[in-house]
């Protein structure tokens, strides 16, 4: 069968058994009329394999879509072959297994106060029309910022360029008054992830996924937002916030000032190990927000029954999440639970687990992770 | 150039208040009390420590 002869009939079959919206159905079907006319009009449906489907992503990153898209085209694809092997049209699912990574790791700075970039005097680019700040990188080249770095803006300790390239050698290391304060937490959150399998490492790195520590909470994080055009939480909604991720920055920000109260008096090892556990919940937060599907995402509440009392009680639903969030916090919460036993019970996976936790667990993340 | 309209956040929030009963769900799953004294005490020690935050100053 064509292509075009199978998109015609997947489409119809999107509209009659799908509670989808024509807009999503039209969406849906002009993903793959270009994936169609990537392969040809009179490609047969056979003959596709992974390296073809991943011949058109790159396409289309090359053709300059944005991420989003890209990650929405390869969705529709994604769910054009499921259809295809239920329609037993395709013998394998080629999709089975891979991920695409759309998104670009964007490389956060160490924001620094207006004035120290001036007692730098780095040889910086100021497009004061774009909003971005331009600093040259050891390649030759520019590193672009679309944020907004205003006289005021906030100071976040954040990885970034700053730490590997010729900007750390025209700003001033750490010399931001009180921006080493939150130094030990930054490297500990990182020391958290760099304990995580490699696979998963690799998985966040396709991401894009970064952390950083802000200090001067809400302004800061409220900064962020706007630095990639979203309208901030207000302060309300972010001042009991111990993390947030920024899905637009694909970066999981910690509370600094939060942080370090709740681990006042506790053991160097304690602290250490708390922290630990909340990165990895945020690193499995930041996996699952990324990879999930809205589908999975629906079962949320009913896989929360079936968690063991323990964990069902640290996720506090329906008062502190939407039904739609509950899916993320639970693979999060199991994602932090197995990493924290690799070192006692390596990869297995607990028994008092539900089999369907486990199950919808192991959609969103490889586990046990291959690498 | 007129900036552009900001976007509608995504955010996932980490709230204080789930940083104690996070730590005992990772400690002690099941919720059987298996805890060691020290996992305990660094748990007593994380909500006294949120709770003193949130009281009005």
């Amino acid at each position: 069968m064509q292509v075009r002869q199978a998109r015609e009939q997947y489409v119809r079959w999107l509209r009659i058994t799908r509670e989808l919206s024509p807009h999503t159905v039209r969406a849906h079907e002009g993903d793959i009329a270009t994936f169609e006319r990537h392969v040809g009009a009179r490609a047969l449906v056979g003959p596709h394999r992974w390296g073809c489907l991943l011949a058109f992503i790159e396409a289309q990153r090359a053709a300059g879509l944005a991420p989003s898209s890209i990650r929405r085209r390869a969705s529709g694809l994604r769910g054009f072959c499921r259809w295809l092997l239920a329609a037993e049209l395709l013998e394998l699912d080629p999709w089975v297994g891979r991920t695409v990574a759309a998104g670009r790791a964007r490389e956060l700075p160490r924001v620094v106060a207006w004035h120290d970039l001036e007692r730098a005097r780095a040889p910086l680019w100021l497009c004061q029309d774009a909003g971005c700040l331009r600093l040259p990188v050891d390649s030759g080249g520019f590193w672009s910022w679309g944020g907004w770095l205003g006289p005021n803006c906030s100071r976040v300790v954040a990885s970034g360029l700053a730490d590997r390239c010729a900007v750390r050698q025209s700003l001033p290391p750490m010399s931001l008054g009180a921006a080493g304060q939150f130094d030990r937490l930054l490297r500990e959150i990182r020391e958290a992830r760099a304990q995580l399998p490699a696979e998963h490492r690799n998985l966040l790195a396709q991401i894009g996924t970064q952390e950083g520590v802000v200090e001067d909470w809400p302004t800061g994080v409220q900064d962020l937002f706007r630095s990639v055009q979203e309208m901030p939480p207000s302060d309300a909604a972010l001042v009991n916030a111990a993390a947030v991720w920024l899905d637009g920055l694909r970066t999981v920000v910690f509370n600094g000032p939060l942080m370090q109260a709740a681990t006042t008096g506790l053991t160097d090892a304690s602290r250490k190990q708390l922290v630990a556990y909340i990165a990895w919940h945020e690193y499995g937060h930041a996996l699952s927000l990324t990879r999930s599907t809205h589908e999975q995402r629906r079962s949320g509440v009913r896989l929360l029954g079936l968690l063991s009392d323990g964990m069902r009680a640290s996720i506090d639903y329906p008062a502190g999440y939407g039904r739609l969030q509950v899916f993320d916090e639970i693979i999060a919460t199991v994602y932090a639970l197995l990493i924290s036993r690799i070192r006692t019970d390596g990869y297995g996976v607990p028994e008092f687990l539900h089999p369907e936790i486990v199950q919808a667990f192991k959609e969103v993340i490889p586990w046990p992770p291959s690498q | 150039m007129a900036p552009e309209p900001m976007r509608e956040p995504q955010t996932a929030a980490f709230p204080a208040t789930k940083i104690a009963p996070f730590l005992r769900a990772v400690v002690d799953p099941e919720g059987k009390g298996d805890l060691t004294p020290e996992q305990a005490a660094a748990i007593q020690q994380v909500e006294a420590n949120v709770r003193r935050r949130d009281e009005p100053k």
